[in-house]
């Protein structure tokens, strides 16, 4: 079994397979952790640790190949297949019998020689396999160990009311902490609704790590809410604990459409703070909340602006 | 914890992949022999382009492309989308 990737490190896609690697039953399972340009940071030293052989991947495509390949490898998992050149141009060539992509890139490779694409029940809707090359795999539940995040320093509780970024004490903070390319326009009616409903709401959004990308998004958001754009917040970015800290203060967080979280998902409700937020979207429904109710972001681009608020606490509640 | 049950640590989606990695794979262990000596690696190998197109937040359409020293021809299924 070989899994590979260029971001086995602090990165969602090696936070995501950490478990995997340390929980996949070793009486079944030889595995070989392919890391193209391996990292030295906290995460790549638990993958050095977690697995039967780790072997750094060349960037030097033909090297890379014949090194894959001399493996002998029934399985090649690749985890995010499209971000990262080298791994895709590697899986143009068949270097195992088995070849699969998942969802840390969630889209097709568009690959012949990958051959499945593992997913779950909960993140695939009806006739999604026409949409994917590869033949799709819905497992009943998530692929993913995640460990759960500890927040350092005082407790969460404490934390979200001491540490509020700033912002007033009585404010409704809504989160959406993502990347910003990932804030379809259609995103922009559900947060102008949720701003329009609470006139005490802010949304915080993280910083981009290209100043470029914030501009072309504002330029966006004034055409789009210029009536709420004030009350929307851009936060440094943060490390892991200054991100775990930002999720802890806020009262909402919120995943964006069709392009929604996935570490996040994860790693935000896991602070002790339940009763206080909730992941909302599809990723935190397959992550095991019950109770996000499909059409969660409809009432946002209409008649019912109020639905998210309460749909949001009844997750936490639950 | 309890309104996220399978939030952490949940080991039933690894065990599900498991099992399916080991039914496909038993199957498959004869053909995988077989490719990987044919010569896939190295057919046909030589430079290829690599293209790429992104749309930026405001719509516009921004394009890179790379040359990619050694990459299979198969290379060219990517810009070709």
């Amino acid at each position: 079994m070989g899994i590979i990737s260029k971001y086995l490190r602090d990165h969602t896609i090696g936070r995501l397979a950490q478990g995997l690697a340390a929980q996949l039953p070793r009486g079944d399972f030889h595995l070989t952790l392919l890391s193209v340009a391996p990292g030295r940071d906290e995460v790549a030293e638990f993958f050095r640790t977690h697995c039967d052989q780790f072997i750094p991947v060349p960037n030097n495509l033909p090297q890379a190949r014949k090194l894959i390949a001399d493996l002998k490898l029934d399985v090649i998992y690749y985890l995010d297949l499209g971000m990262d050149p080298v791994t895709y141009t590697l899986a143009l060539s068949r270097l195992a019998p088995m070849q699969c992509a998942t969802w840390g890139h969630p889209v097709t490779s568009g690959i012949t020689t990958v051959d499945y694409f593992i997913s779950a029940q909960g993140l695939e809707p009806d006739g999604s396999q026409s949409q994917f090359t590869e033949k799709l795999v819905t497992l009943k539940d998530l692929a993913v160990y995640y460990y759960r995040p500890v927040l350092e320093g005082p407790q969460a509780g404490a934390a979200a009311s001491a540490d509020r970024f700033g912002l007033p004490a009585d404010a409704n903070l809504y989160g959406c902490p993502q990347s910003l390319y990932k804030f379809h326009p259609e995103f922009d009616a559900v947060l102008g609704g949720i701003l329009r409903a609470d006139a005490k709401g802010i949304l915080l959004l993280l910083a981009a790590p290209y100043k470029e990308w914030q501009q072309a998004l504002w330029q966006r958001f004034n055409r789009t809410m210029p009536d709420v754009i004030g009350r929307i917040r851009l936060i440094p970015r943060q490390d892991r604990q200054g991100f775990l800290r930002l999720n802890a203060a806020c009262d909402v967080l919120l995943d964006p459409l069709h392009f929604g979280g996935g570490q996040y998902d994860l790693r935000s409700p896991g602070h002790g703070n339940a009763g206080r937020d909730a992941p909302i979207g599809n990723a935190a429904r397959e992550a095991g909340v019950q109770d996000v109710p499909d059409d969660w972001a409809d009432g946002f681009c209409g008649e019912r602006p109020g639905r998210l608020c309460a749909a949001g606490r009844r997750s936490g509640d639950g | 914890m309890a309104a996220y049950p399978a939030l952490f640590e949940n080991q039933s989606g690894i065990n599900q992949l498991g099992e399916f990695w080991k039914s496909v794979a038993d199957s498959l262990r004869s053909v995988a022999l077989k490719c990987i000596k044919q010569p896939v690696l190295s057919d046909q190998e030589g430079p290829a382009y690599l293209f790429f197109q992104s749309r930026a937040l405001d719509g516009s359409m921004s394009h890179r492309t790379f040359l990619t020293e050694g990459c299979p021809r198969s290379g060219y299924a990517i810009g070709q989308g």
